[in-house]
């Protein structure tokens, strides 16, 4: 087993990789941005460097920087997590070229996959089946009478994409070339490569995954499914598993599952990866895209079959065998995550940026919480809105979805950023959702123009407000000042407010 | 404290006076009409229980500088105390922010600017492209006119609010 290794990511999945290596007696070293110097992973992990400015492409995506970070601190291995460098396979070469480990599969897989194209034509190959799409030329007119062929709708979809950037959705052929020009351009920001290709458009799909995993003795299992329908804009909000519609089609569970392992198999895959299936009405699974890394909803499969599968990643990625056959794995009960974004769902669900001066997480059997933010961050437009995965199991599904809303109904993050908490507990409270009826289309059918429900009136804030300012002795300094609310009171510890003192050492006060 | 206390808030646009007057171990709160007799507890910081009406609430509350954070059971409000003769400065909510004006509706990076100032534009053309947490959103004329004035560059970081783009309509009468 490793002694010391590199995380190449930040938040949550670094506190995330963090905790296991903790659990495993792996020293760790992490490395921040300008932007996550306060950060709570750097604080967890046994040491921290600083590798650039807050831009990524100025810090976390620079391989070649924190390859040297690892050598310089006499790292074995790196963790890319997901996102960043994970699916970067001349990042993964650089790493093995340097005689580190690198805790994921093998370059040629990461390469292979990681364009969607010829990991469609592995998987045609392997027998597994694939969306009708087009991927033989980047020509407009080509692309043009292969979208007729194709039938509308169809999907221009980034070659070197994946997480749904670079997709655009087209209706008819007068559209096609708009579509074209701007997943180009978000495929050429977010990934430096604007290769696109067609895929039907399936209507009303459901997205379920598989958990797959492989060791370095060429043995390949896994892990079960996942449903990932509940998505806005290509972008995963609710997972869960078992999928409510494998639950009631246990042969088609066999089957995805049969195909998943043989897609893994058939690019001799090593270590943590997912199988991306979009299911349509018919009952007829396709393959979409294969993720060569840990997946951000991976612990509802932690929970439901009862692995650690960070732990098996470092394992295996160390030399270990699986620890267990296929047929020793089952799964029980029912897991729910819904993804905690800095976003307003009321104002367009545009990302939202400012200090968390007050956070309290729910606390209680079944409720995990992954998250990668504390009391007193800032959260800034520079990285991905994910501020923490709330997960909750129970004995069943409805066990399940009840857990979930008493924890988002305990879970406080207070501050000018605003998140998505309101918006996750209708999801879970519509009809559709409980009864396990839902397909990707679903949220933007159900939920758009979304606007809070105002259970309380808004006198209820005021009273609130006036009260803790009354008990806070801040109305002494109401009249004539134009600095409310500052002053002596931040010490009064009879005062009712949350705050933030911002004091850290070796940073300036913030904000009050 | 026997002394009647009075309040300013901005919610929802609108500035608020609560009155607070203790009474004994409860207080008297009374807002426009309306009357409420409240008892507070305050078990931590941050954390407010209210008995109002019959109801006991459990609120989390936060404050930073004038901006005061109310929530119960995941509904958020946003105040800030203020002064009852200030005016009301206009909202640095998105949208446009005052005639012509168009302003960031989120914080982020300037990617593209596609005018230059003078030129025409119509209706729905883009005319600034944003960045934000690896989403594009692009600012776009809302009425056919021309650029007066440009106020951001490629590379920029800009706030919620902040003015990127003057359009202002040709006047008809001075063809």
């Amino acid at each position: 087993m490793f002694d010391k290794i590199l995380i190449a990511n930040r938040g949550e999945i670094a506190v995330r990789i963090i905790r296991a290596c903790q659990e495993l007696g792996i020293r760790t070293v992490a490395v921040y941005s300008e932007a996550d110097a306060a950060a709570l992973y750097t604080r967890l992990a046994d040491e921290a460097v600083l590798i650039g400015p807050a831009s990524p492409t100025a810090s976390y995506l620079r391989g070649d920087q924190i390859l040297k970070v690892a050598q310089q601190s006499h790292c074995q291995a790196i963790h890319p997590g997901y996102g960043f460098l994970a699916e970067n396979a001349g990042f993964a070469e650089a790493v093995i070229a340097a005689g580190l480990a690198f805790i994921g599969p093998d370059p040629e897989a990461i390469r292979l996959m990681g364009s969607k194209t010829s990991a469609r034509t592995a998987m045609q190959t392997a027998q597994v089946p694939v969306i009708p799409g087009y991927q033989a030329s980047q020509a407009d007119e080509d692309l043009l009478a292969a979208a007729g062929q194709i039938g509308y709708p169809v999907l221009v979809k980034a070659t070197a994409g994946g997480g749904g950037k670079g997709m655009r959705s087209v209706q008819s052929p007068a559209d096609l070339p708009q579509a074209l020009a701007s997943a180009r351009r978000e495929a050429r920001n977010a990934f430096g490569d604007d290769r696109i290709y067609l895929e039907k458009y399936l209507e009303n799909p459901r997205h379920i995954e598989f958990q797959v995993f492989g060791d370095q003795a060429g043995q390949v299992m896994h892990l079960f499914e996942r449903e990932c329908s509940i998505q806005r804009r290509h972008q995963k909000i609710i997972e869960e598993t078992p999928s409510p519609l494998l639950i009631q089609n246990e042969t088609l569970r066999e089957q995805m599952g049969e195909a998943a392992i043989a897609a893994a198999r058939a690019i001799n895959y090593v270590n943590a990866g997912t199988i991306e299936f979009l299911v349509d009405a018919g009952h007829n699974f396709y393959f979409l895209e294969m993720n060569t890394r840990l997946q951000v909803e991976h612990p509802i499969t932690e929970l439901v079959v009862g692995v650690d599968l960070v732990k098996w990643q470092l394992r295996v990625a160390a030399g270990e065998p699986l620890p267990c056959r296929q047929a020793d794995l089952s799964q029980r009960g029912h897991a729910i995550e819904c993804r905690l974004y800095a976003e307003d769902p009321a104002n367009e669900f545009l990302p939202s940026v400012g200090q968390i001066i007050h956070l309290v997480e729910p606390v209680g059997p079944g409720v995990r919480i992954d998250s990668g933010i504390t009391h007193g961050d800032e959260v800034t437009v520079h990285y991905d809105p994910l501020l923490a995965k709330l997960i909750t199991h129970g004995e069943d599904r409805q066990e399940a979805i009840r857990k979930m809303d008493w924890a988002l109904r305990h879970y406080v993050v207070l501050g000018e950023v605003t998140t998505n908490i309101a918006f996750l507990r209708d999801v879970l409270g519509h009809v559709a959702f409980q009864r396990g009826e839902i397909t990707t289309d679903f949220v933007e059918h159900a939920f758009s123009n979304w606007q809070p429900a105002e259970a309380e009136s808004s006198d209820l804030a005021l009273v609130a407000a006036a009260v803790a300012d009354v008990l806070d002795g801040a109305s002494r300094a109401q009249a004539g000042s134009e600095m409310q609310g500052r002053g002596a009171t931040n010490d009064d510890p009879y005062s009712p407010w949350g705050q933030y003192h911002g004091f850290r050492l070796g940073q300036s006060i913030g904000r009050d | 404290m026997a002394e009647r206390i009075e309040l300013h808030y901005e919610l929802n646009g609108e500035t608020r006076t609560v009155t607070v007057e203790p009474d004994g171990v409860q207080f008297r709160v009374r807002i426009g009409k309306t009357i409420y007799n409240v008892t507070a507890q305050q078990p931590k910081p941050g954390q407010l229980i209210l008995d109002i009406d019959a109801r006991r609430l459990r609120l989390h509350v936060a404050r930073s500088g004038a901006r005061r954070y109310v929530t119960l059971s995941g509904q958020t409000w946003r105040l800030e105390q203020t002064q009852p003769e200030r005016q009301r400065r206009g909202t640095a909510a998105g949208g446009p922010a005052g005639s012509g004006s168009l302003a960031a509706t989120m914080p982020g990076l300037v990617l593209e600017v596609l005018v230059a100032e003078g030129d025409n534009v119509k209706r729905g053309d883009t005319l600034v492209v944003l960045e934000a947490m690896k989403m594009e959103l692009r600012i776009a004329a809302p009425h056919d006119g021309f650029v007066r004035t440009i106020h951001c560059e490629v590379g920029q970081v800009v706030e919620r609010g902040q003015v990127l783009v003057g359009v202002e309509e040709k006047d008809e009468v001075f063809r």
